[in-house]
């Protein structure tokens, strides 16, 4: 009988599949056991040869080579995450519309359904120093891309106007479910959502010097919490939501 | 897991390099590992790349140091089954049959009424075979789709003479100019790789390993120029 448990020694290659997969890489399970093969064979004297080999045996596009790369070198070269531990993870929704009878309203503040393990890890990662969050950066370019972290994070968290003030569409609300009377005025409360970051890659020739740590920056991205990427097609005419 | 007896001296991806070097092919990392991967695990090897980066010269230069006949299949657009496997041959069905005493009944589905196409062949002797199925791009998603059956159990149903299955897996050499873009499941069952065009270092290797004389030709007299000039290029 052969045995059940993955060794050891197997898992990071069983992971770099899993890890493409994440990133809208089509590789079947048939495809993990050849590039497992195929290591076998090669008997691998260096990394480079367990990349050629995951070329070979994976088959990434051409013009996904980079992204492959780019994420071969975060996996074999950089920090590992387990295989499943974010999977349970779905995007918060984060604005609830609510039609009712010719009103629209949208509800903020306590509807927000969000976690308070993640509002706290987001809010680490955030406010974490630069250099703590993205080791592996210290290129001109990651360095403004800081410097415009920084900025934004400052912007998103503005102080308090006038103070607390009466919502009104939250008392009425509450009214109504108490068949009009009014118990308590609901007040507006301050929430700390932070802003979020619009990243626009430019993965053309000229950011040929750029594009390793740009990709990284991307990848680590990707990983927090609160994270989507869009990645529109070659013409811009459709785009694809991940995570 | 099944890995291939390879010929003696291949044991290598570097080894095979150098054996292809040998053939007048310069093989970069990359195509000898998915070469050597191909041959070890007996998968077929698909080359992709632009119009004249060597694809079916590595097909060739491959056969050359495994000493076998290389079997070609161009494809085309309307490329079907019977110009890929076989055809049986209907003069010669049509004699047999005129040929045939009254109350005798021919066979009409001999071996020598078996016109072989270059996948049966292949299939018949893989040990001494290497079949290249060229420019796959320019056939129709059909014939694509009959490969996907061909390439997943190398055997061929014959409805008059039952099925033939290959003594071992033959080297199959698959090669596109991405025309268009293969099917995923097409893709899965090879080892893949890409190759692109050379940067300018490797193409001076390429032009000193196969035409060294025509490089040193137009070399000299643009030497000589310098020379009248009183300088060195």
């Amino acid at each position: 009988m052969s045995a059940s448990v993955l060794p050891a020694a197997s898992r990071p290659f069983v992971a770099f599949p899993t890890l493409l997969r994440e990133h809208g890489f089509a590789v079947s399970p048939d495809q993990t056991i050849t590039f497992l093969e195929a290591i076998t064979v090669l008997g691998p004297r260096s990394l480079e040869q367990v990349r050629q080999a995951a070329w070979a045996t994976l088959a990434p596009q051409p013009h996904q080579r980079e992204t492959f790369d780019a994420l071969f070198d975060f996996h074999f070269l950089g920090g590992v995450a387990e295989p499943g531990e974010a999977d349970d993870w779905q995007p918060d929704e984060e604005m609830k519309v609510q039609e009712d009878a010719g009103s629209r309203e949208i509800l903020i503040g306590e509807e927000i359904n969000e976690t308070g393990q993640q509002a706290i890890e987001a809010e680490a990662w955030r406010s974490a120093p630069c250099a703590r969050r993205m080791p592996a950066m210290s290129s001109p370019v990651s360095r403004g891309i800081c410097r415009g972290l920084a900025a934004s994070a400052r912007l998103s968290l503005p102080a308090g106007a006038a103070g607390a003030s009466i919502d009104l569409a939250r008392s009425l609300r509450a009214a109504i479910r108490t068949d009009g009377d009014v118990m308590a005025l609901t007040r507006r409360r301050r929430t700390s959502r932070p802003r979020p970051i619009l990243l626009m890659i430019d993965v053309s020739g000229s950011m040929k010097n750029a594009r390793m740590p740009i990709s990284r920056w991307h990848i680590q991205s990707c990983r927090a919490r609160r994270a989507w990427r869009f990645s529109p097609s070659a013409r811009a005419s459709r785009g694809s939501q991940g995570r | 897991m099944t890995i291939r007896a390879l010929p003696n001296g291949l044991s290598s991806p570097e080894a095979l390099s150098e054996a292809l070097r040998a053939a007048y092919y310069l093989a970069d990392d990359g195509i000898a590992t998915a070469a050597f991967l191909s041959l070890a695990l007996g998968k077929p090897l698909l080359l992709e790349g632009a119009p004249g980066v060597g694809k079916t010269e590595a097909a060739k230069a491959l056969s050359g140091i495994l000493g076998r006949q290389l079997i070609r299949l161009q494809c085309f657009e309307g490329i079907d089954a019977s110009a890929a496997l076989y055809e049986w041959n209907y003069p010669r069905q049509m004699l047999a049959i005129r040929q045939a005493r009254e109350g005798e009944s021919a066979d009409l589905y001999r071996d020598d009424f078996l016109i072989e196409r270059p996948m049966l062949s292949a299939l018949r002797r893989p040990e001494s075979t290497v079949l290249l199925i060229d420019e796959i791009d320019r056939s129709d998603h059909e014939f694509e789709a009959f490969l996907l059956e061909f390439l997943s159990d190398f055997s061929i149903s014959i409805p008059e003479r039952g099925t033939l299955r290959a003594a071992e897996r033959p080297v199959v050499i698959l090669t596109s100019n991405r025309t268009r873009d293969l099917h995923e499941a097409l893709r899965r069952r090879c080892i893949y790789h890409y190759i692109a065009y050379p940067d300018p270092q490797r193409e001076a290797a390429i032009i000193m390993l196969r035409s060294s004389a025509v490089a040193e030709a137009t070399a000299r007299p643009w030497c000589a120029l310098w020379a009248c000039c009183g300088r060195s290029p």
